[in-house]
C-alpha cells in the first residue's frame, strides 16, 4: 500500500525517531513503513493520523476501486 | 532510489551473507575437526545436524552480541542507521541474544551427552536450564516487541509450522511404510530449530528487510 508517512513526518520538522517515539513503536517500523516494507495495523495509522492531523486516506493510499456490478 | 545507490546495497548484503555462511562454514569445520571425534557420534545424522544447528544459532547469538557490546561494529553488522537507533533496539537485542545462545547450547548439550566430556545427567541439566533460559527470556522479550516485531514472529512461527509439517509429513509417511528409517528425538528438534532459523531468514528477506538501510 502506498503511503505519505515521510512526507507528512517530514512537514512536522520530526526524525523517523521522533515519530516512532510518539507512536510508541521502533525506529524500524516507522523506516519499515516509510519505504512500504511493512503495513500497519489499523490503530497503528489511526494514531498516524491522529497524530498528523489527516484523515487516513490522505496517509494511505488504497488504489483498489472494487468490482463494478 | 537510484540504480547505483540499490546495487551498492546489493553487493553489501551478498558481501554480509558471505562473510556469515564463511565464518559458519570454518567454526563448524573447526569444531567438528578438532572436537568431533571425542565428544560425537559422528556417524549419527542427529548429532551432526544437531551441532551444524547449534553452532549457527551460539555464533549468530554472538555476532548480535558483539554488535552492541561495540556499536561502530553493531551499527554495521546489524541494520540499524546509527549507534542511537542500536541503543533503543538493545533491549530487545538483549532477550533474542540470551534465546540464541540457549537454543545453540541446547542442542549441543544433547549431540554431546554420554561423552567424557558431558555425562549424560549433565547434559540433561545443562539442557533443562537452557530450555528453562529460553522461555524466560523469549516471554520476557516478548513484552518488548512492537506490533511489526510481533507480526514478524508470527509469520516467522506459521512458515516453521507448515514447513515442519510437510517435512514430518513425509518423513512420517516414508517411514511408516518402511521406506525409510525413523528419525530420533535430537534429529527433529533440531530439523525444527533449524527450519525457525531459515523462516526467520525468508520472512524478513521477502519484507525487503535485510537490505541494508
Amino acid at each position: 500500500m502506498e503511503n505519505r508517512v515521510k512526507t507528512w513526518r517530514e512537514g512536522k520538522g520530526w526524525s523517523q525517531g521522533e515519530l516512532a517515539r510518539r507512536l510508541g513503536v521502533s525506529r524500524q517500523t516507522v523506516n519499515a513503513v516509510e519505504t512500504d516494507k511493512y503495513d500497519p495495523s489499523l490503530p497503528l495509522a489511526l494514531r498516524m493520523a491522529k497524530l498528523f492531523a489527516v484523515p487516513v486516506d490522505q496517509l494511505f493510499i488504497d488504489h483498489w476501486h472494487g468490482e463494478a456490478k | 532510489m537510484s540504480a547505483s545507490v540499490e546495487s551498492k546495497k546489493m553487493r553489501l548484503l551478498l558481501l554480509r551473507m558471505l562473510c556469515g555462511a564463511v565464518v559458519g562454514a570454518v567454526v563448524t569445520g573447526s569444531f567438528l575437526a578438532f572436537f568431533g571425534k571425542p565428544l560425537l557420534d559422528l556417524k549419527d545424522p542427529g548429532a551432526l545436524l544437531a551441532v551444524i544447528t547449534g553452532l549457527s544459532y551460539v555464533l549468530i547469538g554472538l555476532m548480535v552480541w558483539v554488535g552492541m557490546a561495540v556499536p561502530g561494529v553493531g551499527v554495521r553488522m546489524l541494520n540499524v542507521e546509527d549507534a542511537e537507533e542500536l541503543r533503543e533496539e538493545t533491549p530487545k537485542l538483549k532477550s533474542g541474544v540470551v534465546v540464541l545462545i540457549l537454543t545453540g547450547l541446547f542442542l549441543l548439550s544433547l549431540a554431546m551427552a554420554g561423552t567424557n566430556f558431558l555425562s549424560g545427567a549433565l547434559a540433561l541439566g545443562l539442557a533443562a536450564g537452557c530450555l528453562a533460559g529460553i522461555v524466560a527470556a523469549g516471554w520476557l522479550g516478548a513484552k518488548k516487541y512492537d506490533e511489526m516485531t510481533k507480526r514478524i514472529g508470527e509469520q516467522t512461527a506459521s512458515a516453521t509450522l507448515q514447513a515442519g509439517m510437510l517435512m514430518l509429513g513425509v518423513w512420517a509417511m516414508l517411514a511408516q511404510l518402511g521406506y525409510v528409517a525413523w528419525v530420533g528425538p535430537l534429529a527433529m528438534v533440531s530439523a525444527f530449530a533449524l527450519l525457525q532459523l531459515l523462516a526467520s531468514f525468508v520472512v524478513i528477506a521477502k519484507r525487503g528487510m535485510l537490505m541494508p538501510r
